[in-house]
């Protein structure tokens, strides 16, 4: 339920802010200069903010598609991210957003048609290779569907780009308007997963494993590309058996043909941005738990790390024949 | 949960009174320059800052000498174009006119009134020329209010005391007290949950429990206390079963350094547990 929505005078014309402050009549509507002057002054408490954020609707202004990390990669094209929105529905204790914004607010950035434009002009630079676009970097892809109606204009976008892949990344289980479109190859639906006991610990508010597998099911059966992004691998009492059991409902679940491709990813927090976390929520026992500083980020040891993607990477290879598994290693920002 | 503390800023004793009788708030005896009440029961504080932005500003940074985790509400009369005498409003925005500055106090909790744009002006007007409250202190206080608290710990409450119909000259002593007495619930209702987030905020900042103990033990430098503070906080969550005075005093560590390598050791083997998962 939104309270509060800041409206940038900008974007008070737009007509997607326009659809939203009607859908929300009983919102308090406060006007703001820039989306910048809520979200980003100093002392503001995420945690505090987590627990009622408003929505802020905005104009994005330049950047709109970025270049993203290489080894964010997903296959051989160039690899692009773009924000539609910042943060997330979810409060998950691993999360680099708690981390990176002031804010827990909700910014929508309503110029959708200058994101695509700036998506056009990525792809006519592009080469032979497909290019990549990962729109769940800063939020979740999902979540917010119903306020942000991105997939609804996306997925058509992207379905007749045949040389672009949008990746949709998620632990939202709100495929209703995904299984009401015809499956396009080149839109891949990746569903974050960490064991059950884990996600029920740490992932605040996300909807429970055994759902989002039944989901990335759906999406499968309807004929959907789908991910599995096994990202952050987490090191606790029990995690052999904790991700064992995990894919192998993954397998019984999905189709091997299915899935596009999984990703691993190391449990890794740029030093700084660790700090603020867990100054944040001191009490957390995975932020308490055994993690160390190596080079520039807070991670578990060289050894855990390695023994956690060696397993999860061998039962994930064991349980589909021939998965693309690719490894997501972080660098310090 | 240690208690939550919620300093009061008001700009003059008239509106001030109905809050000093309410909370039963008496004079506080420390530092000079500005005069102050309060209810250390209650977990309440009040200054009296005197007209202006300036004054309200400093009259903060008084108040802020003591307390780490206070909440901040200002609380003072409003002019707006044609809200009713008495109306009362939170806050959502606060605007400098003379700096062009805002601020927007995020609403974390349940707002038992409405909520407006609170304008500081540096001099009172009679004509309001935008649909905004009009006051002298709001930008001074919350600008430095919020050096000393998070955003969601500073608000500011007013209440309508004159509008185009009914200008300001009208106004006496008894009328500005009625209309902050006659809003005392509404103050009520948005303190408690101000002292709710302030007791949150310290409990944060207590010192883990053992620090004491452990460091009149041994010497510890001022890094390894800082190490050593750290160490406890996570052994609390990880090891809450197990008390670290007991655990280092059965280990018989003979200084600081292997106190701190050991716990350290030990806390590196301890996997976290989760429940049964959903």
């Amino acid at each position: 339920m939104i309270e509060t929505i800041y409206i940038e005078d900008d974007v008070e014309a737009h007509p997607r802010a326009r659809r939203l402050l009607d859908r929300f009549p009983a919102a308090r509507v406060i006007p703001c200069g820039r989306y910048t002057e809520v979200f980003n002054p100093a002392a503001q408490s995420f945690r505090l903010q987590k627990e009622n954020p408003a929505l802020i609707l905005a104009r994005k202004r330049g950047n709109l598609v970025l270049e993203a990390p290489p080894e964010l990669g997903i296959g051989e094209g160039p690899g692009f991210y773009f924000s539609h929105m910042l943060n997330c529905l979810y409060d998950c204790r691993y999360c680099f957003l708690q981390g990176m914004f002031r804010s827990a607010h909700y910014v929508l950035f309503v110029n959708f048609e200058d994101f695509e434009a700036a998506i056009d002009d990525t792809l006519t630079d592009g080469g032979e290779k497909p290019s990549y676009f990962f729109s769940g970097y800063d939020c979740d892809s999902l979540a917010l569907e119903s306020l942000s109606g991105f997939v609804e204009r996306f997925v058509p976008f992207f379905a007749v780009r045949p040389g672009a892949v949008l990746e949709l990344r998620t632990k939202s289980v709100a495929i209703r308007s995904l299984l009401a479109m015809t499956p396009s190859p080149n839109v891949v639906v990746a569903f974050s997963f960490t064991p059950a006991e884990a996600a029920a610990a740490i992932e605040h508010g996300a909807p429970r494993v055994g759902q989002r597998v039944r989901a990335a099911a759906e999406l499968a059966a309807a004929g959907w590309p789908v991910g599995l992004r096994l990202d952050p691998l987490l090191w606790y009492d029990g995690w052999r058996a904790g991700y064992a059991t995990l894919i192998d409902g993954l397998a019984a679940a999905i189709p091997a043909a299915a899935i596009h491709s999984a990703s691993l990813g190391p449990l890794r927090f740029p030093s700084k941005m660790f700090q603020r976390i867990h100054r944040m929520y001191p009490e957390d026992a995975l932020l308490s738990g055994p993690l160390a500083r190596r080079d520039d980020f807070v991670s578990y040891s060289a050894a855990r790390e390695a023994e956690l993607v060696g397993f999860v990477e061998e039962r994930l290879r064991r349980a589909f024949d021939d998965i693309a598994v690719f490894f997501f290693t972080p660098r310090a920002t | 949960m240690p208690p939550g503390r919620v300093h009061l800023v008001v700009a003059l004793r008239t509106e001030a009174q109905p809050l000093i009788d309410h909370f039963s708030m008496l004079p506080a005896s420390s530092g000079r320059g500005f005069r102050s009440f309060a209810n250390s029961d209650r977990g309440l504080a009040l200054v009296l800052s005197g007209v202006g932005r300036a004054a309200a500003a400093a009259a903060v940074a008084h108040l802020a000498r003591d307390d780490t985790d206070p909440a901040w509400l200002n609380i003072g009369i409003a002019g707006h174009r044609n809200l009713p005498i008495g109306a009362a409003r939170l806050a959502h925005k606060v605007h400098c006119a003379s700096s062009a500055r805002s601020w927007y106090p995020p609403l974390v909790f349940e707002i038992p009134c409405p909520t407006a744009t609170v304008r500081t002006v540096d001099r009172a007007t009679r004509d309001f020329p935008t649909d905004d409250l009009y006051e002298m202190e709001a930008a001074g206080f919350y600008e430095i209010a919020a050096r000393f608290a998070p955003h969601e710990l500073v608000h500011s409450f007013k209440v309508v005391s004159d509008n185009r119909a009914r200008p300001a000259e009208t106004l006496t002593a008894d009328s500005v007290g009625s209309l902050i007495g006659d809003s005392l619930e509404t103050i009520n209702a948005l303190i408690e949950p101000l002292q709710r987030l302030s007791a949150e905020l310290s409990e944060r900042r207590v010192e883990p429990g053992g620090l004491e103990r452990l460091l009149q033990a041994s010497h510890f430098t001022t890094t390894q206390r800082r190490q050593l503070r750290r160490l406890l906080r996570r052994w609390s969550v990880v090891c809450p079963q197990v008390d670290a005075v007991d655990w280092v005093a059965f280990k018989a560590l003979p200084d600081a350094g292997s106190v701190i390598a050991s716990m350290q050791e030990h806390l590196e083997g301890v996997a976290p547990t989760f429940g049964p998962g959903g």
